[in-house]
């Protein structure tokens, strides 16, 4: 076994002088060949784990991660702090970037992309001739049904895996309770994975919930709330309306800079947003799930749920965006008595009724008679007005059942025991969604330290906080005292304002920081 | 928000509605908001480029593309309630002494730098490049190699790349040198656009606003906030191909960017048969195309190709009373046209006249000057 001097390696390729907790172990074991199962919260460098054995290793890391606008994030950060060799497939690319990449793919020491490439064969031909070193699975817990993400997808994986070329895997999660870890292992057919399952407990962060009759009850908290702690601070909602409609409302009322962002906005304002926050140009940002994933801002101090996310794992995940400098922060969570609705209806769009699970099968019943092919997903979708995850479910169980291969119908799907089984599988994955909501509704209630409940299921200690605990351990948001952030009233003049821009002129001497607007 | 400015701002913009009317004004209720929705997006048919053309509206064309169809139709609708326009037949706008008198007295922004037509595509690359390079080079400058870029084009990204490889001053004087281009050309427009357009950039230590915050910000509308900063990308890229020596950066942004000849792939080939001496039956049969899709490419690439010459589908003598009639009536309606020549014409050769056609010399008048 080849050794390496991690510390010099690290310092090489990346510039850090010291490994973050987690990171030596995991990377040393990969390096002698050992499979692992990561589990470590956001915030603490999960990606490192892999970024520098691609760096150091001989052959090719591939990574497979479910969101394409987490890849593309990544590897611009990666590219800007000067690590090139790094690209993300994606269905951004237009046929002939693809091509190209695909033709030169052995010049990346690293390649991102998302599952559904690696069941396309033309870019599975190409992977096939490369040697693949390391095969990373990020947010790994999209693997399991009991995961709060169930990719269908991710299911696939160890047939690639085999395909490849039994490369070492890499399975890496910020929440994976001990039921989604060996379920992963399960799925993955890796069942001696080494597992480094790191604490999820946030010691730097109180929690606090308080119950609002109504939404401008909740507005007029955040709107005392902020003015006095003038912190960066972020908002989630679970419509992107609500998002828009709440920074409106609070861009009035507050001094601090407002926006919003969600998945609906084009390309070019959600990046420039983003990067605002970022830049801290923005102080409080009003965002749906869609934000944060590539954000790493180290001194964000509040995250406000304006509505409970629909399971404990994503609560986690966004409150982890808080505090990574360490310093103290606070998640606060504003609950309406109305407040259980929306995710309900987020678990139905995603699931398919009964109904149209029946429509489904007698249109593929017809299909199959007349010996067509099935059109093609997007096609398929909006025909039986299924929603885009309500296909995926169905067309994976089809698959499962040998009813479907790609566009082929190979059996009758009119059999009554498809349409049972279908039943029973929509019925068990929605009574599972369901018990999360409970979970995250539960917590909300709940009397005793919220701390305690929100981890014990991941982990069986739970560290003492370093901050105070919870509301129910005696922490009160009224005791709050953040170091203030200043706030510039902004007059800039477009002749300032360029003069900022390319550091010119005498106005630049006397403003230090640009950060206007 | 704070630093938000006075509402002065209001009075001076509308830019796009007075763009809107002025369209109207000059269709002369002769076109369809539909028709005028898919001129300012550049919409590539035969019947969008003959109208840019008939009514001198090449200047517009495509100089909006991202404009959202519903949201358009919201501001023809308040335009309608407002009694600026009223519409013929629920479609097609007029102008009414009301927009007249809007437009007369409107104080905003001047906009003669649009060359849609010609440039609307180098327009967006020559922006791609500018925000671009802006950001890297100010990032350079500070020692700061690891941003992340604000455009994501990877055409412009090579652009920028190239152009930093070879630049020929020091980093330092290259940024006073965009400096001083942008301030220069900047103090010679209107403060709203100089505001708009400055806020938008982005640089080493401050990230550029969105149109949602620019609106905001200017209490203008949206709309209002992009067609003003699209006009300064006109007017930098005009003056600085008009004066090189002037403004070597902007020039080097402009390099490479030629005007376009507005020709659909499809057309292109239509006109290789045509060009090789095929009948139009023949090249119907060969394309397994529509016949009125084939007309559309000729009648496409009369308007576009200087020298393609219509003889064969129309006698220069007959090409010559149609306009005539066109002129004598003051109309581009076909059917009007095909009426008062009884009929001796089709539709397609009419319009294949007024494509190759001297446009129509008598100005527009608006509806309430008749
Ligand atoms: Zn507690």
């Amino acid at each position: 076994m080849q050794t390496y001097n991690l510390s010099f390696q690290l310092e090489k390729h990346f510039g850090f002088s010291q490994f973050r907790e987690g990171q030596r172990p995991i990377i040393e074991s990969i390096l002698s060949g050992q499979d692992v199962l990561g589990i470590l919260p956001t915030g603490t460098g999960k990606s490192l784990c892999y970024q520098l054995p691609a760096k150091i290793q001989s052959g090719t890391t591939i990574v497979v991660s479910p969101l394409i606008s987490l890849m593309i994030d990544q590897v611009k950060q990666l590219k800007a702090s000067g690590y090139k060799s790094v690209v993300a497939l994606n269905s951004f690319m237009d046929r002939a970037e693809r091509r190209k990449m695909l033709e030169h793919l052995d010049q990346y020491d690293l390649i991102y992309m998302s599952p559904e490439f690696l069941q396309n064969d033309w870019i599975m031909q190409h992977l096939t001739k490369l040697s693949i070193s390391l095969f990373v699975i990020d947010e790994a817990h999209c693997i399991s049904q009991w995961g709060h993400e169930f990719r269908t997808d991710y299911l696939k994986l160890h047939q690639t895996i085999s395909k490849l070329g039994e490369p070492t895997v890499l399975a890496l999660s910020a929440t994976a309770t001990p039921e989604v870890q060996t379920d992963i292992m399960d799925k993955l057919k890796r069942p001696r994975m080494e597992k480094h399952i790191y604490p999820m407990d946030k010691q730097n962060v109180s929690f606090a919930v308080e119950h609002y009759a109504t939404p401008d009850h909740k507005i007029d908290r955040m709107i005392k709330l902020l003015s006095d702690q003038a912190v960066p601070t972020m908002v989630y909602f679970s419509s992107r309306q609500w998002a828009e409609k709440a920074a409106y409302l609070l861009q009035v009322k507050l001094k601090q800079r407002v926006a919003f962002y969600h998945g609906g906005m084009d390309q070019m304002d959600r990046m420039l947003v983003q990067q605002q926050f970022m830049n801290d140009q923005l102080d409080v940002i009003c965002c749906t799930s869609a934000f944060g994933m590539g954000v790493d801002k180290s001194n964000i101090r509040l995250v406000i749920h304006f509505h409970p996310p629909s399971q404990l794992e994503s609560f986690i995940q966004e409150v982890g965006r808080a505090g990574r400098d360490g310093n103290p922060c606070v998640s606060l969570v504003l609950y309406g008595p109305k407040d259980h609705y929306l995710p309900q209806m987020l678990i139905e769009s995603e699931l398919p009724q009964m109904d149209l699970v029946q429509n489904v099968l007698r249109y593929l019943h017809t299909l199959w008679k007349n010996n067509t092919l099935i059109p093609s997903n997007e096609e398929f979708a909006e025909q039986l007005e299924l929603s885009e995850s309500q296909w995926n479910f169905l067309r994976f169980q089809l698959e499962e059942h040998g009813v479907l291969k790609e566009r082929t119908i190979l059996v009758d799907p009119n059999e009554t025991f498809i349409e049972r089984n279908l039943e029973d599988l929509i019925d068990k994955r929605w009574k599972y969604k369901q018990e999360k909501l409970t979970e995250m509704l539960q917590w909300i209630h709940h009397n005793a330290c919220r701390r305690k409940r929100l981890y014990e299921s991941f982990q069986a200690d739970i560290r003492e906080p370093s901050v105070p605990c919870c509301d129910s351990c005696g922490f009160r948001m009224d005791s709050l005292s953040f170091e203030q952030n200043e706030f510039q009233a902004d007059m800039d003049n477009w002749k300032e304002r360029l003069a900022i821009i390319f550091r010119q002129g005498a106005r630049y001497e006397t403003k230090k920081t640009g950060r206007g607007y | 928000m704070n630093g938000r400015f006075p509402r002065i701002w209001k009075e001076e913009a509308g830019v796009f509605n007075v763009i809107i009317l002025t369209c109207i004004r000059e269709l002369k209720g002769e076109r369809t908001i539909s028709g005028i929705y898919n001129l300012l997006t550049g919409k590539r048919s035969s019947q969008t480029l003959q109208d840019a053309k008939g009514y001198e509206l090449e200047r517009y064309f495509g100089i909006y593309e991202g404009l959202a169809r519903d949201e358009f139709e919201d501001i023809c609708k308040r335009m309608e309630n407002s009694q600026w326009i009223y519409l013929v037949d629920r479609i097609s706008p007029i102008i009414t002494s009301e927009g007249a008198h809007y437009l007369h007295n409107y104080k905003g922004p001047s906009f003669e730098y649009f060359s849609g037509m010609n440039n609307h595509r180098n327009i967006r690359e020559f922006e791609h490049r500018l925000l671009l390079v802006i950001q890297t080079i100010t990032s350079i400058h500070e020692g700061n190699y690891s941003f992340i870029p604000v455009i994501d084009d990877s055409k412009a990204q090579r652009w920028v790349k190239r152009y930093y490889a070879s630049l020929s001053r020091n980093v330092d004087q290259e940024v006073k040198g965009m400096y001083n281009e942008i301030l220069d050309l900047l103090n010679n427009r209107s403060h709203l656009e100089s505001e708009l357009f400055t806020f938008r950039l982005s640089g080493a230590e401050v990230i550029g606003l969105t149109y949602e915050q620019l609106k905001r910000k200017y209490d203008i509308t949206k709309e209002d906030a992009y067609v003003c900063i699209q006009h300064v990308f006109y007017y930098l890229f005009h003056e600085a191909r008009k004066l090189p020596d002037a403004y070597p950066f902007l020039f080097a942004c402009t390099r490479g960017l030629d005007v376009e000849t507005m020709i659909t792939q499809s057309a292109k080939h239509t006109y290789h048969y045509l060009e090789l001496g095929w009948t139009l039956e023949a090249i119907v049969s060969k394309r397994r195309l529509k016949k009125s899709t084939i007309q559309d490419h000729i009648v496409e690439a009369a308007l576009v190709i200087p020298d393609f010459s219509i003889e064969r589908f129309l006698s220069v003598k007959d090409q010559q009373r149609i306009i005539t009639a066109a002129n004598n009536m003051k109309t581009l309606r076909l059917k009007q046209i095909h009426q008062s020549l009884n009929g001796e014409f089709d539709y397609f050769q009419i319009r294949l006249a007024l494509a190759k056609g001297k446009k129509l010399t008598a100005k527009g008048k608006s509806y309430a000057d008749v």
